[in-house]
């Protein structure tokens, strides 16, 4: 555990001495903020003009978490995909590239403690990211009053869609001393996961099944709505468990290779 | 092993994972797709048979590698957990648990909505038209009456796509939810929960119910397909809500078949006997259901019995010329009516129905007790009452003289529910529905394009009285208000939009700076 946790640190610290842990963390703040402000001017000006036109019945529909934090979440974890493969490609490829790698391997360290290690290292980032996002309903809760269960339950599943982001980051990130390759393989798997449930509705019973359960979106929008469904939780963990299994043994085929 | 041997190998597995994709994605429907999955397949196995068989020591020297070993070793295990993980989440997704946050429960079921779906004994099947089989709330709506029941099965349907489906169970509109419960079925337009907890108590209901149609005056027949005027459309709609429409000689019998839930008395020339006016009379006072259908130009003899329950017809016809822009007689004789009163029927109706040939029907309780009249359609403001049905019907002529017609909206039909108790003739009550139009309810009109059906049908259901139906208020997430000041709103800008982010910016610089 000691060691996993001296490794964590390690790769935060990591983070935070490069300039890319900023870039990414400016960045994201500043598409959230635009976002938000946005969505919050927009609900303003919808409250005026269905109470202008006197549409009592659009005004009770008019809630802050269907048109700002429902909104904000799903365009916060489209920047996700885009932004966790930069954070995460440089984790082993960059180690692997710069000749640290051998260094790590030939050390007393287990490959579980070396993979857990990087994890929770990029873990406790994305929390970062998640939480630093939290600003915005604060806003909402301190001037107005939307519902706070399903705030909640969305802010959980970004955080669980961000650690999924991470792991499979990792993976890709574990295949190839590219660091290149590495971000662009995770994009591309996310975007996937991502789109995969698109043709559900117009395919098989079976197959449309299958593919909105394999679609991270399917997932996600569920928790945003303020549903926590533990098949949900269980799909995310599953996909993280999954990446973390890979990569462990993708790490492990430097010994015999 | 030599190099070019080993790309061999490669290009083999790379062509038959693309065979294998293609395969799956296209399930080989076109020519094409089998030339490119046969093509690819071939050639790729072609190839790794090509690469393993380019010597016998290739092979040999590859199985000993310890390399090969462990690879092996890896993906097999690899495989394993991904099929212990597949396994798992088929079992929790089939045993999953829904926590619902919103206040309101606004994706869970009421609890009146799940004690019926617990009660289920057999299968039920939903049927869900819907444009493009797309449909992502009523999706969830039909979803979580699946999670509480596994005897319930939905699917999706898209007329278009599917049209052999629409065409056997006769659906027309899109939003068309059709249930199926053994040999009962029944359908609903507007699916929300309250609607279909509805639907779900009405066919597993056994209990049959009749609907009685009057006959022996020349009424339309119940079981003429070929003519517009008949009235087969309605009783195939009746028996689709497990009504069974029976034709009822009342001449013939003492009193009223005690089988009848309702009774339909259609008003034609030829004039109803005493008796059989007085059965109906004594229908009405146990606790009967009468729906009449009474056109104009029809010599009124239920005036009197009418009278008793609090409603007058008028000797007039409706016109309503604006319509006569769009379509309809010249004379403006098939008015358009989407005005309905407050009423169980008409909750939530909001569609247009059309009354050809119509008289008024109105409301005259001044005075009665345990009465409650509704007049529940009503035609537009610039329709009238016309009660110079000479110049009408002569002449082809139709103006508003205000000083004997009627001004619009005009009531074309009304109901009443009749308190027997405070009315002083005994116990329980009666309901009578009353449409001044006989053609709206005919094969041409009831499944043209107006909602002639649902208003009907809906009459129907009310005067049968679906007294267990629950009532199920419509869930939203609670309304939700942000209020600041132009100050305020200007902080909140600076601390979401510019602050954080340039905060940020400046420990990145400052990281940077000292690395430097």
């Amino acid at each position: 555990m000691k060691n996993i946790l001296t490794i964590a640190a390690k790769e935060l610290r990591s983070y935070f001495v490069s300039p890319v842990a900023y870039v990414v963390l400016t960045g994201f703040l500043l598409l959230g903020g635009w976002f938000f402000f946005n969505l919050l001017a927009r609900f303003n000006f919808l409250l005026s003009l269905y109470t202008s036109m006197k549409n009592p019945e659009a005004v009770t529909r008019l809630n802050l978490n269907d048109f700002v934090i429902a909104p904000l979440l799903h365009n916060l974890s489209v920047v996700l995909v885009i932004l966790v493969p930069v954070i995460t490609m440089r984790s082993f490829a960059e180690e692997k590239r710069s000749g640290t790698y051998e260094l790590l391997m030939t050390s007393p360290l287990s490959i579980t403690a070396i993979v857990f290690g990087k994890f929770l290292g990029a873990f406790v980032f994305a929390l970062i990211m998640v939480l630093l996002t939290g600003v915005y309903p604060l806003i909402l809760l301190l001037y107005g009053n939307p519902e706070i269960g399903i705030i909640a339950s969305g802010y959980l599943g970004l955080l669980l869609l961000a650690t999924a982001f991470i792991s499979v980051g990792l993976l890709t990130s574990s295949f190839t001393e590219n660091q290149i390759i590495a971000a662009v393989s995770c994009l591309v798997t996310l975007l996937l996961l991502y789109i995969i449930s698109w043709p559900a509705d117009t395919s098989g019973e079976v197959m449309g099944a299958v593919l909105r359960y394999l679609s991270l979106t399917e997932h996600f929008g569920e928790m945003v709505k303020g549903v926590i469904d533990t098949k949900d939780v269980t799909y995310f963990l599953s996909v993280i468990v999954l990446s973390l299994f890979l990569a462990h043994r993708s790490v492990e085929s430097i010994r015999w290779r | 092993m030599r190099r070019s041997n080993g790309l061999l190998g490669l290009i083999g597995i790379i062509l038959l994972l693309f065979a294998g994709v293609a395969a799956f994605l296209t399930r080989g429907r076109s020519p094409f797709d089998l030339l490119y999955i046969g093509s690819h397949g071939l050639v790729g196995l072609f190839a790794l048979i090509a690469y393993l068989s380019s010597g016998l020591d290739n092979l040999r020297e590859f199985v000993g590698e310890r390399s090969t070993k462990y690879g092996a070793n890896t993906i097999v295990s690899s495989l394993l957990f991904i099929v212990i993980l597949v396994a798992v989440n088929y079992i929790l997704a089939r045993n999953h648990h829904k926590f619902d946050l919103t206040e309101a429960h606004v994706f869970s079921l009421s609890p009146q909505s799940i004690s019926v779906v617990k009660n289920l004994q057999n299968d039920l099947a939903i049927q869900a038209f819907v444009e493009g089989g797309i449909n992502p709330e009523l999706r969830d709506l039909l979803t979580s009456y699946a999670d509480q029941s596994s005897k319930i099965k939905f699917e999706m349907i898209d007329p278009d796509r599917q049209p052999e489906q629409a065409e056997k169970y006769k659906v027309s509109a899109y939003n068309t939810i059709r249930l199926e419960y053994g040999n009962e079925t029944t359908t609903i337009s507007q699916p929300n929960e309250e609607n279909l907890t509805n639907a779900i108590i009405k066919v597993t209901r056994t209990t049959h119910k009749t609907v009685c149609m009057i006959e022996g005056h020349g009424e339309p027949d119940i079981d003429n397909a070929e003519d517009a005027k008949g009235f087969s459309a309605l009783k195939a709609d009746l028996a689709n809500e497990n009504y069974e429409v029976t034709k009822t000689l009342l001449a013939t019998i003492d009193k009223m078949p005690d089988d009848c839930s309702v009774v339909v008395v259609v008003a034609t020339a030829r004039p109803y006997t005493d008796h059989e006016i007085d059965a109906i009379g004594a229908y009405l006072k146990k606790g009967g259901r009468v729906l009449f259908m009474i056109p104009p130009r029809i010599n009124n003899q239920f005036a009197a019995l009418l009278g008793e329950w609090g409603l007058k017809l008028g000797n007039d016809v409706v016109v309503d010329q604006v319509v006569r822009l769009f379509q309809g007689p010249a004379l403006g004789l098939a008015p358009l009516a989407n005005t309905y009163a407050a009423h169980d029927i008409t909750k939530d109706f909001k569609q247009r129905t059309i009354f050809p040939m119509a008289r008024s029907v109105q409301m005259d309780a001044a005075g009665k007790k345990g009465l409650v009249v509704t007049e529940l359609v009503k035609t537009s403001p610039s329709s009238w009452a016309e009660s110079d049905l000479e110049a009408l019907f002569q002449r082809s002529e139709a103006s508003l003289d205000p000083a004997t017609d009627r001004k619009g909206p005009v009531s074309v039909a009304a109901v009443v529910d009749g308190k027997l108790k405070e009315m002083g003739i005994g116990e329980g009550e009666s309901r009578v529905a009353v449409f001044g139009s006989v053609e709206f309810a005919d094969n041409r009109n009831i499944e043209g394009t107006y909602y002639n059906r649902d208003l009907l049908l809906n009459t129907i259901d009310w005067l049968v009285g679906q007294s267990d139906l629950v009532s199920v208020r419509t869930k939203t997430i609670r309304a939700s208000r942000v209020q600041f000041t132009q100050d305020q709103g200007t902080v909140i800008f600076y601390l979401s939009v510019l602050v954080i982010p340039e905060l940020l910016l400046m420990a990145g610089l400052v990281v940077w700076w000292r690395r430097e």
